[in-house]
Formats: structure tokens, sequence, C-alpha cells
């Protein structure tokens, strides 16, 4: 530009306009999000105690088969409350198996949550200690896991779910998966 | 006059121990030999009986992380320093008091009472968390500009300073 | 009614902010002359014999936001809590004092502040500037500061009114101050912060006037300085009391955090302090005008910026505000347009204002050119090292941290070069200095500097570092070498030469706390139940009593440790009885060289309780360090009477 005396003094405006650029994009990114590294890879394998009949183990062999929500709660996290109603009406779902992780909870109170409130899980996995969470990369309760019929994890959705974000995020997933099958 | 001179000597050591060492077993004789200096007979007992009380459980208290030795706490310390919470809003793991932090810190624990390296360590929580759980950021062709940018833009700003005065004071 | 008052006082400031921008464009083209100011209304005082209807639609703005901000208190101080805000932060137990500060502990409030501060420092120029100046140029000033208030009250009101109110039908008690805010330092961190932040405005609104002018005089620079130094000694102490604070507070000994928020505060002081020094070349050798020019918008930029990065929700830190997308994108919007234009009009005016340089490669002036280099990359580091997340985020290629450990690495590298070169500086000429007689000034400093930091770890009873090395020799070099400097014109000191002494003197403590603490600290965790003893560093810490205290918004445990018998530090665990919230105050014991630092952690079922007990040496040195800075930024307050002297 003519106008300009010198390329030397337009630096500081096009590297404003850059900053701004990415400042402006950073303002629709979500910071505290944690993606997960585990997407596309298969469900780390595991070994725990079954909740409702703890004779009974269960382990990731019992997400193969079947597209599976695994989904992370616990009786202490109030999100957990707010979705549960959700996930009894995603129970009667015929094509999606849904299993739970108990993480870092007391038995018996977890036990007395499903019976009072219903339980919408085929199977709960019980994680006292947290250290198969940590396996699965989780930070914040409540957390769900999409898998396919692989066992193979395709999706993770952190925060309760609600029919917002199972019309946003999860049934388009779960159209796909059971188009990949058909 | 030489006995404090050794006892100063002593007690310069035991700090110099201090800043090296954290097993604390030395530098109670330096407590120590600093109180014999100034308190009558009498006292001096009443403190060798309590010294004995109490030094074996000084020795028997629990840290909370008992390591081997003192590489071993430096490691644990500068991993926990190094690795983001993810619950908290911006912490260290050394520095959080929260569930996932101290399960964290509790697993590093144990890998490096298991001969775990730092490198093991650090791909274990990378491959469940990702990169984002690093506040070291790793370096790869992504953040090569991060690391070296900086440096890379002195030497050329200063070269460029240089040269531009040079020229001009040229013409 | 108050909140009512409070809301119309806002809106009236932010009509005199527009007219305030408006009225010099219309009485301009009336005719009133550039060179005078006709007096309007009757003269208050000597200052304001001459006030023109400018001055007084200054000075109405700051009353106006004043009694908002007044108003604001006023609520607070009632626990009035139909105001959403005070609802939000306030509480019916909490202390008088904390209520007070309370009212710019959050978003709506803090922002008020902030233009009440930006109408302060309007009205002190009005009243403290040098009346030298063109009459032009100081419409112009008052313009841009009229038009950045105008912005931000704008801001304000449509997206962050303190006053909302709504009137619930159930008693509301209140959602409780944040406990960690709950402490003397929020009385005096974020008003000296934003006296910093906000101060620069007027150096910006300087440089846009100058270059709308098409000159910089030399007797204009004269003017500015001190309109640089004392926001930036603000800005310094609030940056130390902000660290001081944490310290004190967070139960870690950290004193530094590299957090973004942190960062952000620290960008605007650097620039600042190469625009000092730019500044005084100016002044003294009539060059680097285009780099004033060019500081002095980018430490404002870097406020806005600060401030934007802060409420928008951009980054992940502990002292961010809670985000709205709204606030985010006006106040990006907002400073884009300022700051856009204003480098926009840097890039088409500055070329009247190049000079070619007279000095040679070897000089003083060079010396300080490269101090405004390096300042400007380490700027341009911590942006990078902030931002750098969010660049590879919203392009998609992943998700990283940028934390601690890559500060430490790349910050030191690039000062180190820095701290050299001030202690050459002051030994340099201006114009030109043959490299041999420079040498033969600091040799012998050089050799003293580097063998006293040989000896001294060993005379203190620490084991030899490297780091700790090279830190106290550079330490001890800039000490040796400001007092050089100080005997040399030991016969004519002046204001001006006792601040750069002091402020260099200030840097130099500051790197030795900085290096011996980060070298020589050492910590314990353990458990402990009462009655027994741990030692640390030498010393026996024994934990001799615990007992509850009541006060009134919390409840607290307190453990008192004794030390060797001699003193107690008291350290406890607070729950605030608003909200069961849990907050562990840590126990200091401090002296001139080293503090003894002392932290509870979580209780364990036998009664016995996690402890943290840190030996910090030289860690106060650090903020005394910066608080001589500040110091040395004071006393040019006192330069202005003085006749110029030889620096």
């Amino acid at each position: 530009m003519k106008v300009f005396k010198s390329i030397r003094f337009i630096i500081p405006l096009i590297i404003f306009g850059i900053l701004i650029v990415f400042l402006w994009r950073g303002l629709f990114l979500k910071p505290n999000l944690v993606p997960s590294p585990l997407i596309g890879k298969s469900a780390p394998s595991f070994q725990l105690h079954q909740l409702m009949e703890p004779t009974l183990k269960t382990s990731q062999k019992d997400l193969i088969g079947h597209i599976t929500l695994l989904n992370v709660w616990a009786t202490w996290c109030v999100a957990c409350k707010v979705e549960h109603g959700f996930l009894l009406k995603l129970s009667n779902h015929r094509d999606l198996m849904l299993y739970g992780l108990n993480y870092k909870d007391d038995a018996t109170k977890a036990k007395e949550w499903l019976n009072t409130l219903g339980n919408p899980y085929q199977m709960v996995a019980f994680d006292p200690t947290g250290e198969v969470a940590i396996d699965w990369g989780v930070y914040g309760t409540p957390e769900t896991f999409i898998l396919d019929k692989k066992g193979i994890i395709r999706h993770k959705v952190i925060g309760p779910l609600s029919m917002e974000v199972w019309e946003r995020e999860i049934q388009p997933i779960i159209r796909k998966l059971q188009m990949e099958d058909a | 006059m030489i006995y404090n001179w050794c006892q100063k000597i002593f007690k310069k050591f035991c700090h110099s121990r201090a800043g090296g060492n954290l097993l604390g077993w030395i530098p109670a004789c330096a407590g120590m030999t600093k109180n014999k200096k100034v308190i009558s007979q009498h006292r001096l007992y009443r403190l060798i009986f309590i010294f004995l009380i109490f030094i074996p459980n000084a020795y028997a208290l629990e840290d909370l992380y008992r390591f081997n030795n003192a590489r071993e706490q430096k490691r644990f310390e500068q991993l926990t320093n190094e690795l983001r919470c993810l619950v908290c809003q911006n912490q260290n793991l050394a520095e959080s008091n929260a569930a996932l932090a101290v399960d964290l810190r509790n697993q590093i624990y144990n890998k490096i009472q298991h001969d775990v390296s730092d490198q093991e360590i650090i791909e274990y929580l990378v491959e469940r968390y990702g990169d984002f759980i690093l506040y070291r950021p790793p370096l790869n062709t992504v953040t090569f500009s991060l690391w070296f940018g900086p440096i890379l833009l002195l030497l050329t700003s200063i070269f460029y300073l240089f040269y531009y005065i040079h020229r001009k004071k040229r013409a | 009614m108050i909140p009512e008052f409070g809301n119309f006082a806002i809106i009236i400031a932010l009509a005199f902010a527009l007219l305030q921008f408006a009225v010099p464009v219309f009485s301009s083209s009336r005719g009133l002359s550039a060179g005078s100011r006709k007096p309007y209304g009757v003269a208050l005082d000597a200052s304001l014999k001459h006030a023109g209807m400018t001055d007084f639609l200054v000075f109405g703005q700051f009353i106006f936001l004043s009694i908002a901000m007044l108003s604001l208190i006023i609520c607070f101080i009632t626990n009035d809590m139909t105001v959403i805000y005070v609802r939000d932060h306030s509480h019916h137990l909490l202390p008088f004092i904390y209520r007070v500060s309370a009212s710019w502990g959050g978003h709506e409030g803090s922002l008020l502040l902030w233009c009440l501060i930006i109408a302060f420092w309007s009205i002190a120029f009005t009243l403290f500037s040098n009346k030298n100046l063109p009459h032009s140029l100081y419409l112009k000033i008052l313009m841009i500061l009229g038009v950045l208030n105008a912005g931000f009250i704008t801001f304000l009101l449509l997206t962050s009114n303190p006053f909302q109110r709504d009137f619930p039908v159930d008693l509301v008690i209140g959602n409780d101050l944040t406990p960690l805010l709950q402490d003397p330092g929020l009385l005096f961190h974020p008003p000296s912060l934003y006296l910093g932040y906000v101060g620069f405005a007027v150096v910006f609104a300087f440089a846009i006037a100058a270059l709308l002018e098409g000159k910089f005089d030399k007797n204009w620079v004269v003017a500015l300085r001190p309109w640089i130094i004392i926001p930036w000694a603000y800005l310094g102490c609030g940056i130390v009391l902000g660290s001081w604070w944490a310290y004190r507070e967070l139960g870690w000994g950290g004193w530094w955090f590299w957090d973004p928020v942190e960062n952000a505060s620290l960008l605007p002081w650097l620039s600042a302090t190469a625009l000092i020094h730019s500044v005084i070349v100016s002044e003294k050798r009539d060059v680097f005008k285009g780099w004033t020019l060019l500081l002095a918008i980018i430490t404002f930029s870097l406020s806005l910026i600060g401030t934007f990065l802060v409420r928008s929700g951009v980054l992940v830190s502990v002292h961010a505000f809670a985000n709205d997308p709204a606030r985010g994108i006006f106040l990006l919007a907002f400073l884009s347009v300022v700051i856009g234009g204003a480098f926009l009009l840097y890039g088409l005016r500055i070329h009247r204002f190049y000079q070619t340089p007279t000095f040679e490669l070897f000089s003083r002036e060079t010396a300080l050119l490269i101090n405004s280099v390096i300042m400007l990359i380490v700027m341009a580091t911590i942006i990078l090292g902030t931002i750098y997340p969010i660049i590879l985020d919203s392009l998609q290629i992943g998700k990283i941290s940028v934390g601690e450990p890559y500060f430490n690495v790349v910050f030191l590298p690039i000062m180190l070069p820095l701290l050299l070169l001030m202690g050459l500086a002051p030994h340099m000429q201006w114009k030109q200095q043959p490299f041999h007689a420079l040498f033969k000034k600091v040799r012998v400093n050089f050799l003293i500097s580097f063998m006293i930091g040989l000896f001294i770890p060993y005379l203190l009873g620490f084991s030899f570092k490297i780091f700790a090395y090279i830190g106290i020799s550079i330490g001890i070099w800039i000490i040796l070498s400001t007092l050089q400097y100080a005997y040399k014109f030991r016969a004519s000191l002046t204001y001006k030469h006792w601040a750069m002494i002091i402020a260099h003197l200030g840097v130099a403590i500051f790197v030795l706390g900085v290096t011996i603490n980060k070298s020589y600290s050492v910590e314990r965790q353990i458990k402990m139940s009462v009655g027994e003893t741990t030692t640390l560093a030498g010393l026996p810490f024994t934990l001799s009593d615990l007992h509850r205290k009541n006060a009134q918004n919390y409840e607290s445990l307190v453990a008192d440790f004794s030390v060797q018998n001699k003193f107690i530090i008291s350290t406890e665990q607070r729950i605030y009885k608003s909200h069961d919230q849990t907050l562990n105050r840590p126990g200091i014991h401090y002296n001139l060289f080293r503090d003894l630092y002392i932290a509870l952690g979580n209780s364990f079922d036998d009664g016995s309780w996690s402890v943290r007990i840190y030996y910090k040496p030289c860690v106060r040195w650090i903020w005394f360090g910066g608080f001589l800075l500040v110091i040395g930024g004071m006393l040019t307050l006192f330069a202005r009477r003085e006749k110029h002297e030889s620096i």
C-alpha cells in the first residue's frame, strides 16, 4: 500500500490483527473441556465387581457385541441426579445397552439410590477406588462414553445427558454406528 | 574458644545438609548443640531427656509420602508440580485438594515406588488425559514455534537492530 | 432508592463522557482559539482558574461516577439483597471491611471501579498536566479519554450493570464473598492494579494526540514522564501485593504461578518499563520518539487485552470472573476498534516522527534500545505462551497446556542478557562509547560480583548450585554497578538519580530474593498429632495445641506450632458459616532472611493432621525489591520541580 511509507510500520497492526482473530475464535471454545485421547481406541481392560450382584464380576468383554453407552455416575454427584430421569427414558431404547460405572461411591448408598430412583442400567460396575475410571480418562462426573459393537470408544460426552444433548451429539453417532453394521 | 568454633562449624555443616537432604536427622543435632551453649546443667539434663523421647518420634512420624531417597522425592515433587489438576481452575497436582488430584498423586507415588521412569509416568497420563494435563508442553512439530520462537526472535531482532543502526550510521 | 441513584449517576456520567468527546470538536469549529482556555463558571482554585467547558465535563464525569461507586458501596454496607450483584457477593455475616471491598470483588463492580479510575486520571490530567502544552493537544487527549470512558460505561450499562435488581419473595441471605477474597489484600490489590492499568490511558491518549497533531516536541516528552511512571508504580505495587497475597493465603508458599491473569498484569508493566527507558532517551537525546509512541500504544493495548482476557472466559484461571459470551464479544469489538485504530494511525503517521540514528552502534542509546527490544520479546513470549493453547484449539490441532515449566525455561535466558546490560548501561556514554573504556570501568565490578557469588552460599550454609551462583552474582553485579554510579554523581544527586538508583537496587534485591528462594527452599509434608515434633532446616517444630476459635462469619480450628520453644506459629483451618466452605490459612513467621511457613492439609481419623512445613529463605526480598521499584518510581514525582540534570 502506497500510503504506508515503510512496511516496518504496519507490522504492529498486522500482529495485532492476527491476535484478535485468535482471541475471537477463542471466545467460542470451551477451555475447560478435556478432549478424550481414547476416541478410536478399544475400551481399556478392567475387572470389577458388579454393583447389584457383588459376587459377579464384569470386564470390558461385557461391552462388546452391542452399541453401548457407558455412563460414569455417583450418588454424591448432583448433576447425575439431574440426568437420571433421561437415562431411565433411554433404557427403553432397543439397540442400546446402558452400562453404568459407579465412581468412588459407597455400595450401599449406590444400591439404594438405584432401587429408589430406578435402575436404567443393564449392568453396573463398582469402582470404589476410581482406578478404573482413571484408565478411562474420567475427570468429573457425569461422563458418558459411546462404544460400538467391537468395543471401540467412538465418542465421549462430558456433563449430564438430556434430550438436547441426545439430539445434538449422541443420536447422530448412534445412527452412524447402526448404519455401519447394516 | 575452640569449643565455640567447633560448634559453629558443626552447625554450618548441619545447615548445609538441611539444604541438600530432607531426612532431617542431622539438623536435629544442630539444634541440640546450640541449646547446649546457653542453658544450665539442670535444663541440659531435661533437654537431653526430652530429646531422647522425641527424636525417635521424629523419625517415626509418617511423612505423607515416604521415599527411599531424596531423588525419588524430587521426582515426585517435580512431576506433581508439572501436571495439571483437571477439575480445578488452573492448579497443579501438588497443590490441589480435589479427589482426582489426590488419586493421581497416589498413582504417581506408587509408580515411583515401582521404579517406573518419569517418561513412562507421563506417557501413562497422556494416554488417558491427553497433552492437556502437561504444564510443560511436549516438544513436537506443533509446539516447535512455541519452544524456539522466543530465542529465535531475540537473536533475529538483535542482529537486525545492529545491522540497521550500522547501516544508517554509514549513510 | 440508592441503587437507582447509582444507575442514574452512571447514565449521567456517560452523557458527560460523550460530551467530553463532542464539545471540543464543536468548540474548535466555532472559533474558540486553540491557544487559550476560556474561563467558564466560578473558579474553584488556582488550577481550575482557566477551566474550560471540557474541564467542567471531565469534572462532572468524575463526580457522577464517584456517586455511582459510593452508591454501590452503600448497597453493600447495608447488604441490600435486592441488588443482584450484592446478593452474589455478600452475606449478612460478612465483616464490614470485606463488604466494602466486595464492591469491586466481582465483574460488574470492578468494571465500575475501572470507569471511575478513568475519570480519576482524566481529572488528574486536567489539574496537573503541564500548562505549556498546546491547547489543541490538551483537548485531543481529553477527547480520547472521553471516548474510552464512554465505551466502557456503555459496556457497563449494556452487559454488566451492577445495580440490576430483582425483588425475591423469600428472604435471601446472600451468596457470600469467596473465602479466598476475604482478606485485606482485596482492599488494596485491585485498586492499585487499576490505577496502573487505567493510568496508561493517559499516555495512550497523549500518543494518539501527538500522532494526530503530527509532531512530538521535546517539552511534550518532559510533560509525559510522570504520566508513565506513576501508573507504572501503581501497577508494580498491585502486582507485588497480589503476589504477597497469594503467598499468604494459598497455602503452598508460591508467589508467582504464570497464571494467565497474572501474565496479563505483568505485560503492561514490562511494556511500561521499556517506555520509561525510551522516554528518558527521548528527553535527553531527542531520539526514540517513534519507539516512545509505539510503546505508549502497546502498553495501553496490553491493559485492554488483559482486561478482555480476565472477563471473557477465554482462558482457564483461578482469577477469572464468571464469563459471559456477550461480554467477551463486546469487549473484543471495542478493543479491536480502539487499538486497531491506534496502530493504523501509527502506521500512517509515524514516518513524520522518524529520526535517523545519531548514535553509534556502541553507546548508551543502543543499550536502552536493546532494553526496549528485549522487553518487547519477553512480552511476546508471555503472550505466545498464554495464547498458544487458544491458537492450537481454534485451529483444531489439539489441546495443550502451557504453564510454569515453559515460562521458567523460556523467560530466564532472555532476561539474563538484560540484567547484565543493566549493570553496564549506567556507565555507558551517550552517542558513543568506546569499548575499552567501558571494559576498564566495569571489569573490577564484574570480577568482584562473580567472586562474591561463589562465597555467599557457602557463608550462609547452603550448598553450591549453578543457578544460584549465576543469580546471586548478577544481583550483586547490579548492586555494585548502581552504587558505583551513585558514587560518581555523589556531589549532585537529584531525585531523578535517586529514583533510578533505588529502582535498580530494587531489581537487584528482587533477583537475589528469587534466586535464593528458588534454590534453597526446603519443605516437608508430614502427618502430625498434638505433641509431636518434626524438624526442618535445623529447627524443631512441635504441634503444641489445637483449639477452636469463633469469628464473625467463620469457625476455625487453630493449630499452634511451637518452634524451638522460642515462638509460636499459628495456622488455621476455617469453615465459613455461609456455605460450609473450608479455607486453610497458613501460619508464617518471618524475619529479614527467611520465612517459616506452615499449612494444614486434611485431618485423619485418628485426630492427626497432614501438615506442610516450608523453610523459605529470602522470600520477603522479592516483594521488598518490588516495593523499592515502586518507591523509585514515586520519587520522580518530586523530580518535576527540579531543573534538568545530567544523567
